[in-house]
């Protein structure tokens, strides 16, 4: 008679029962899991235990093994009254770019905690992002805070061991001034997401002595009932260190935290009794001090070679962990060997808990005293709780009773996946507003409007709450200057203590472009990732990209179709500016349901790009703030009118317009042409122009670094659009760019067609615009700059 | 249990207090006019009175700044203020607790003792209670990782 | 010729330790990072060292206050060692945390008990910025060669300097110990964000008569080189190698 596992009868059950099954155990798993369940148990003869069940449904989550990204999408695309089919694989086109790609550039893609690219002959720099977000929609510190733990976690879990040196942290919030009252029941006001995330990736970050230097944060109405949180690390790791294998008779050791009953069945309620005073599982606080110790540690033993294998401890706990490294070998675990935080855990709810700060190693026998030594000198727990066995096989004990016995073949590759449909119907063109260009006159007003509109205004409340400066590596800061008065494009860091060469960090999200065009906010989100990096120093041809895909309820074929017409988007366009993915993740069924009514609200899909690119003197490096009154300015690239979704379609509440199309078959070759005019310090400061266009790059310029410009907007490249367009489009592939007036030839030179003159820059801090010969208005760069910075209240 | 309280000395400007007031504010309840804020560290019986004294004074509070009361004691009584104390439920990590553990174990103290770390909040004004338990529900505690309790000190209830 | 050795004490949550390293490196020393837990088992001494570092960082989580839970630790395992320490007339340097450190186990701005303090910043929460500093006259041989304004970078949550009573600021004025003052970029008084924790008589970091017991909340290790000063883009004037550097060099020329 077993003492510690429940045998679950699933052999004799119909489908009705197994489904039930599945529900009652919070199991997650479809009719068709349960049948191969069944059909495995039948073939082998007996009854599975609860552990076995538990493990499976782990390892074959939505979480875990991202099946809807896995399936084949019979996609269908109506456009002017055709209809085109496609049979697509989300993963597949993904992955399909890196592939065609195949640069030098990547070390390590797709396999491992995060993607690692190339820093120089001896380091690569690993980089991953991760997604927290129902967490911090129910206990928004805590689930930051562990969101944040979780990815550097991933980094450390990189190869043998990566040096995190880089947080990276992008928000999706409802708008602040959301009504208290009108609030769903179950959901928290906006502003208490706002401040309960940024303080918790703030502790938590800044405790473990890791630079938050790069993110940005979008409003909307859209996130209200689910905020988003995006956590990314970068690390350096040894490029000897990159590979790593589990192997034979190599000891399991679990460090750093202990082992409780968080996180139990992850975002759901748990299945045991709870009375008031117990946490219900659901959300956890983190412990950034116990991951801290651990790092500390661990690098020093990745430094002394003394282990083979190391992952992270995170969804699905050990039974993912654990369950991934033996997939080659086989696993035999001592469930009693886990250090718990007390004492009242059944077997499998320590197998599958997902307590903070653990990882998981393996380490070869002859390493083993020297490894437990170096973690207990430092006060950090290690034990023991198995080894890894070359039976192909999960073998769990506890107190020597065996509690789950599976193949790994059957856990890992056993999945059933499903055939989904999906159709993406281009929205009608809403009827273009033949007097959208504005008879105002008052353009400054509309600009100082701009400025202070939430999703454009400075983020100098958050950014200054995080370290971005420990570690002593950050180069290019995220505010301009002393006084903070301008943004900075990207982050840029200098890694090695020695040596000049550098990275920089950027990324792009637009949701509100996805209203109009997810396959153009792919588009998008790449360029102005790409541009961000280039505008700092950055090498277009050293860069790398990651994927955050946030949805909403894909059970829905409309959504689906979004998000695969945004996965096309994404293989295109990476195709196109030779950027390779090299890690990616999707958060999914990002909805909520209304309790009283029944109304299920989908965010807007949302889609994260981070860029990582080469510095190769970060001395280069040009921030964005203007640096000489009578430097030339210039702009790159051409303006058309493309204010679908912009900034200023939102603000003044205008309908409809075309949405921006990159054109990456210009941009590309003007970018390399810009990076080598910043390498040979050509250029004194360079910013893209984004959210707002080019009169926020120009103002946010000028704010930067207090002097003002005379610009003459008939000198941009244009097709002929209005003085409103030519303020306000967000047109992709443009950069403003100050040079010294004695470099005029050689710039000029070097850019060809790509750029135009279009003014000065002032020292006396008025902004001056000009058109048809005539002045426009002018506006003077202090106002500017107290706008800009007015907008966000903490 | 016993509760050492910590708060700012007379004179010290309590930040987190004006901090959670404007929070109160930005809630549409404009009666509140003062809150206090303070940290509370709660023991399980088993340490005596001294040995809490002698924490509090060597371990929790910087004397500089901070004075501490143990169990309510120097309450100046009949302010009539609302008092609410927050704590994490149990089994909710409690990073401060274990850290307050390994100093009383550095300054040579053999008990054993169970802590739980909170915050204390004095909140004045004409306040319902309805707009109490909001401001508990919606901006000091999570009642999925935090219990609330909420305690008026005499003459309150006049006014509310 | 053998390098000066300089000790920087780890203990969990320390985090500035890499770059305090480098920092001492470039100045010519021979630093080590040395885990607290070394020196209670006696595998280390600080007697071996010509300086003692305590870096910045979030020792014990800042968990009860900034530094507490450390000066704790100190005073029960090393308090002697320290004192004898510092009577040889042996460097301490206590930056950001190791600053909170220093004045909360009584070692600044004289040795006794704690008379002053560094409490939560006017603003209530963490911020990291770059301040302007002015450098007094005091004993202190680190500043030697610095001018009058200089910047670095602050990033505390805690570093808002208090004292316990009038007395106590007038002693520390009129006894030079004054090492930092928060000011304008023109050396003049300094309202926030130059203030940027709305501390006491502005003051940022503070000397020991000697000169040789020095904490600050400002991090000199973070503006080593140029490229960290955020207008050395700007035309700013920070030196190739910034003024971080040669507080450093002034420490390792001390020692040697």
């Amino acid at each position: 008679m077993p003492e510690y596992a429940l045998e679950m009868n699933i052999i004799g059950a119909g489908d009705k029962e197994l489904l039930e099954i599945s529900g009652k155990n919070l199991l997650a798993l479809n009719l068709e899991e349960m049948k191969a369940v069944k059909k495995y148990f039948t073939g082998i003869g007996r009854n599975p235990t609860d552990c076995e069940l538990e493990t499976i449904a782990q390892t074959w989550s939505e979480h875990c093994c991202h099946k809807i990204f896995r399936s084949d999408i019979n996609y269908t695309e109506k456009a002017n009254g055709k209809i085109r089919e496609e049979k697509i694989n989300l993963l597949g086109e993904i992955r399909k770019v890196t592939e065609k790609l195949d640069s030098d550039f990547c070390v390590s893609v797709f396999k491992d905690n995060a993607g690692i690219v190339k820093f120089n002959d001896e380091y690569g720099i690993a980089f991953k992002v991760e997604t927290h977000n129902h967490p911090s929609a129910l206990e928004p510190y805590g689930g930051a805070g562990t969101g944040i733990g979780g990815v550097i976690r991933d980094i450390l879990g990189a190869g043998r061991g990566a040096k995190p040196i880089m947080n990276t942290d992008v928000f999706c919030f409802g708008l602040p001034d959301a009504d208290y009252k009108r609030l769903p029941e179950g959901v928290l006001h906006p502003r208490r997401i706002f401040r309960g995330v940024v303080s918790g990736v703030r502790d938590y970050g800044n405790r473990m002595g890791i630079p938050t230097a790069n993110g940005a944060i979008v409003f909307d109405e859209g996130y209200q009932k689910n905020c988003l949180v995006f956590c990314g690390t970068v690390g350096i790791i040894p490029l000897k260190n990159v590979e790593k294998k589990v192997m034979e008779d190599d000891y399991i050791v679990v460090i750093g935290g202990k082992t409780g009953r968080d996180g139990i069945h992850g975002a759901t309620f748990s299945s045991i009794q709870m009375d008031a005073n117990v946490s219900t599982n659901v959300v956890q606080i983190g412990n950034p001090i116990v991951e801290k110790k651990m790092m500390d540690v661990l690098l020093t033993a990745a430094d002394e070679g003394l282990y083979n294998f190391v992952t992270d401890c995170g969804a699905g706990g050990l039974s993912s962990a654990v369950g991934e490294m033996g997939s080659e070998t086989g696993a035999e675990v001592m469930l009693e060997k886990v250090p718990l935080k007390y004492s009242e855990l059944l077997p499998w709810e320590i197998w599958i808990s997902e307590s903070q700060e653990r990882m998981v190693l393996s380490v070869p026998g002859k390493n083993l005293k020297k490894l437990l030594e170096l973690f207990a000198s430092e006060d950090v727990e290690a034990a023991i709780i198995g080894q890894f066995k070359k039976t192909g096989k999960l073998e769990i004990y506890y107190k020597n009773e065996a509690v789950c016995s599976l193949d790994m073949n059957f856990l890992h590759g056993g999945v059933p996946l499903r055939n989904l449909k999906a159709q993406f119907a281009f929205p009608g063109k809403a009827e273009y507003r033949k007097d959208a260009d504005a008879k105002t006159t008052d353009w400054p007003a509309r600009i100082m409007k701009l400025l202070t509109d939430i999703n454009i205004t400075s983020r100098e409340a958050v950014i200054t709450q995080y370290d971005h400066e420990v570690q002593a590596h950050t180069v290019l800061k995220p505010l301009a200057g002393m006084e903070h008065s301008g943004p900075s494009d990207a982050a840029v860091l200098k890694p090695l203590y020695g040596d000049y060469r550098g990275i920089a960090v950027g990324c792009g999200i637009n949701p509100f472009y996805g209203r109009h065009d997810p396959y153009m906010m792919a588009g998008c989100c790449i360029e102005e990732a790409l541009r961000n990096i280039v505008s700092a120093g950055a090498d277009p041809g050293a860069a790398a990209i990651l994927d955050n895909f946030c949805w909403g309820d894909v059970n829905d074929e409309e959504n689906l179709g979004a998000l695969a017409r945004c996965v096309k988007g994404c293989r295109d366009f990476a195709l196109k500016y030779k950027l390779p993915f090299i890690s990616g993740k999707d958060s999914l069924n990002n909805f909520f349901v209304e309790e009283k009514t029944g109304v299920e609200t989908s965010i807007p899909g949302t889609l994260l790009i981070s860029a990582v690119g080469i510095v190769g003197d970060i001395r280069k490096t040009v921030s964005s703030s203007f640096k000489r009154g009578g430097n030339l300015l210039y702009i790159c690239g051409k303006t058309r009118k493309e204010m679908g979704g912009s900034r200023y379609y939102a603000v003044f509440g205008i309908e409809g317009g075309e949405v921006s199309e990159p054109v990456p078959s210009k941009t590309l070759p003007m970018m390399r042409k810009l990076h080598c005019c910043i390498e040979v310090g050509m250029v004194k400061s360079c910013h893209d122009c984004s959210d707002g266009g080019f009169i926020i790059a120009l103002s946010e310029m000028a704010a930067g670094g207090g002097r003002g410009a005379e610009v003459f907007l008939d000198r941009m490249i244009s097709d002929d659009v209005s003085p409103e367009a030519l303020l306000f489009s967000e047109s992709q592939g443009r950069f403003i760019v100050e040079i010294d007036r004695t470099l005029q030839g050689d710039f000029e030179k070097a850019m060809g067609k790509n750029v135009s003159m279009i003014g000065s820059v002032a020292e006396d801090g008025e902004i001056k615009v000009f058109y048809g010969g005539e002045k426009l208005f002018s506006l003077s760069a202090e106002e500017a700059e107290k706008a800009w910075r007015s907008g966000l209240q903490w | 249990m016993r509760i050492i309280e910590v708060r700012n000395k007379q004179g010290v400007p309590d930040v987190f207090g004006q901090d959670v007031r404007k929070n109160i504010r930005e809630m549409g309840i404009s009666g509140i006019e003062e809150v206090v804020a303070s940290e509370i560290y709660g023991f399980e019986d088993s340490a005596g009175d001294d040995e809490l004294r002698y924490i509090a004074e060597n371990i929790l509070v910087d004397s500089v700044i901070q004075e501490y009361c143990l169990n309510g004691e120097k309450q100046s009584a009949g302010e009539g203020r609302v008092v609410i104390d927050v704590f994490y439920k149990k089994g909710v990590t409690d990073s401060v607790a274990d850290t307050v553990k390994t100093a009383v174990k550095d300054a040579g103290i053999k008990t054993d003792i169970s802590i739980s770390t909170g915050k204390r909040y004095y909140l004045r004004g004409s306040l319902t209670e309805e707009d109490v338990k909001s401001v508990c529900m919606k901006l000091l505690a999570n009642p999925l990782v935090q219990n609330y309790s909420i305690r008026y000190e005499e003459g309150n209830k006049s006014n509310a | 010729m053998v390098k000066p050795r300089v000790l920087i004490l780890r203990v969990a949550g320390t985090n500035c330790d890499n770059e305090t390293e480098w920092a001492f490196r470039l100045a010519g020393a021979e630093p080590e990072r040395v885990h607290i837990n070394r020196i209670k088992r006696g595998e280390k001494k600080i007697c071996d060292y010509q300086a003692l570092v305590i870096p910045g960082g979030f020792s014990y989580g800042d968990d009860i206050s900034a530094g507490k839970v450390l000066v704790n630790e100190i005073k029960h395992n090393m308090g002697e060692d320290i004192d004898r320490f510092t009577g040889e007339k042996k460097p301490l340097i206590g930056i950001c945390n190791g600053f909170q450190v220093l004045v909360k186990a009584g070692l600044l701005p004289w040795q006794g008990k704690q008379v002053v303090s560094l409490g939560w910043n006017d603003s209530a929460r963490f911020e990291d910025r770059w301040v302007y500093l002015k450098t007094e006259k005091n004993a202190s041989p680190f500043l030697k060669g610095f001018p009058s304004v200089i910047k670095l970078p602050v990033a505390h949550a805690e570093g808002k300097f208090t004292v316990d009573s009038g007395t106590t600021l007038k002693k520390i004025e009129d006894g030079k110990l004054v090492f930092f003052r928060y000011c304008s970029p023109d050396g003049g008084d300094a309202e926030y964000p130059h203030n940027p924790n709305g501390s006491a008589g502005a003051i940022a970091g503070l000397t020991s008569a000697n000169g040789l017991i020095v904490g600050m909340m400002p991090h000199p290790e973070r503006a080593l080189l140029k490229c960290f000063y955020p207008d050395a883009n700007e035309g700013g004037d920070g030196e190739e190698d910034g003024y971080g550097c040669r507080f450093f060099r002034n420490i390792v020329e001390y020692i040697k």
